[in-house]
Order: C-alpha cells, then sequence, then structure tokens
C-alpha cells in the first residue's frame, strides 16, 4: 500500500475566524497548543476524533480541512 | 513545557542522581566482587533507591493535574508518544539486561560463577534504566512532533 500522508489547512483556517489563536483552538477542540502547533507543521497526525472536532470549529466538513496525500 | 515534558525532565534529574549514586556505591569500595557481603554499601544503595521513589512520586504530586484549577495539559498526542516510549523502552532495557547477562556470562563463565552483588546491578540497574529511557525517547519524540509556534 502507498505511503499517505495527511496535511492540513489549519493554520489559514484560523486566520479566516478571526485571527483565532492555537491556544483558542486547542480550547475548543479539548488538546493542547502543542499539538495544534505540531498539526501546523504536519508533524501529527491526529485521531478521526480530533480531526471532526476541528473541522466542527471551523464549521466545515472534514475533507475540507484535512487532505488525504498519496506517495 | 508541557506536564509530560515537565516530567521527563524531572525523571531525568532525579534518576540520573540516583543512577550516580548507586554507581558510586556499587563500583566504590571494593568493587562488585565484595558488594554482596558489604552490608553498608547494600543498605546505601537501598537508601539511594527510596530516595529516587520518593523524590518520584513527590514530583507526581507536585506537577498533578487539578481540573478546573490547571489548563488541559495531557492530550492524544502526549498519549501517543507515551506508548511509543513505552515500547521503545521495553526493547532498551530487555536488550541491556540480556547484553550485561551475556558478558557477566562470557567474564566468569571460567570461574563457574557470578559474584552475587551483579543481581544487585541488573535489579537496580534495570529499574534506573527504565525510567532515564522513557523519559529520554519521550523528550525526543515531543521535540520531533512538537515545536514552538506563534500565539
Amino acid at each position: 500500500m502507498a505511503k499517505a500522508e495527511i496535511s492540513n489547512h489549519i493554520r489559514g483556517l484560523r486566520f479566516a475566524h478571526g485571527e483565532m489563536t492555537q491556544q483558542e483552538l486547542a480550547d475548543r477542540v479539548g488538546c493542547t497548543r502543542q499539538t495544534i502547533i505540531a498539526l501546523e507543521q504536519g508533524r501529527y497526525v491526529p485521531s478521526l476524533a480530533l480531526a471532526f472536532r476541528i473541522a466542527r470549529v471551523f464549521e466545515r466538513p472534514i475533507e475540507t480541512v484535512f487532505n488525504l496525500e498519496e506517495a | 513545557m508541557t506536564q509530560t515534558e515537565k516530567r521527563s525532565v524531572f525523571i531525568l534529574v532525579i534518576w540520573g542522581l540516583a543512577a550516580c549514586g548507586v554507581a558510586a556505591a556499587f563500583f566504590g569500595g571494593g568493587g562488585p566482587r565484595s558488594f554482596g557481603a558489604d552490608q553498608g554499601r547494600i543498605v546505601a544503595t537501598a537508601v539511594v533507591l527510596g530516595f529516587g521513589f520518593g523524590a518520584f512520586f513527590l514530583m507526581l504530586y507536585l506537577t498533578r493535574s487539578r481540573p478546573g484549577v490547571t489548563p488541559l495539559v495531557v492530550d492524544e498526542r502526549d498519549e501517543t508518544i507515551a506508548a511509543r516510549a513505552g515500547v521503545i523502552t521495553l526493547v532498551v532495557v530487555l536488550s541491556s539486561v540480556y547484553l550485561t547477562c551475556i558478558v557477566l556470562w562470557e567474564l566468569h563463565r571460567g570461574a563457574g560463577c557470578v559474584p552475587v552483588g551483579w543481581l544487585w546491578f541488573l535489579g537496580y540497574g534495570a529499574v534506573i534504566c527504565t525510567y532515564l529511557c522513557h523519559a529520554t525517547v519521550t523528550l525526543v519524540l515531543n521535540h520531533r512532533t512538537g515545536g514552538r509556534g506563534q500565539g
């Protein structure tokens, strides 16, 4: 099976949502700011539950927040 | 710094000091050969390990999370890191014990027996190595999957 990577648009969406801070987003989805930083830098792939919570904060379908990139 | 990182740093300090104390008691004053018969050194290593556990549990209490008082400090990324660190630590500790046993066997196979003091070293060493390895791997994985971002 080809290796897949998950990229996301969290950083852009935060700014589009009234320049939401990383801490604000972390508080709303129930994780630490370090995890939001790791997500934005592409160093951590979130669980499905966390991905859904993030998408819900931005009021967007999950596939417009996260992309599956097949290598 | 997250609670996980803080605790890992404290663990490195506490068990690093304990490792120095145990090594000094075990290898100093006659070395491993006479350790099993030296009550003073046996008590000294037990005191050092006791200090390690005492300081460790005190640190856990002082850095505990209090719902409603302290913000969320541990999340799914921390749990993922802890699980990976646990697996890596298991492999490292098992390999270390195995290698130590093989080296002892090679060194003493001619004599037909190993000084009993080495059993203390293996036991204490495994405990200390477990804490040190887990904390080190946790810090490395945190560094690799984290970073410092803007607010």
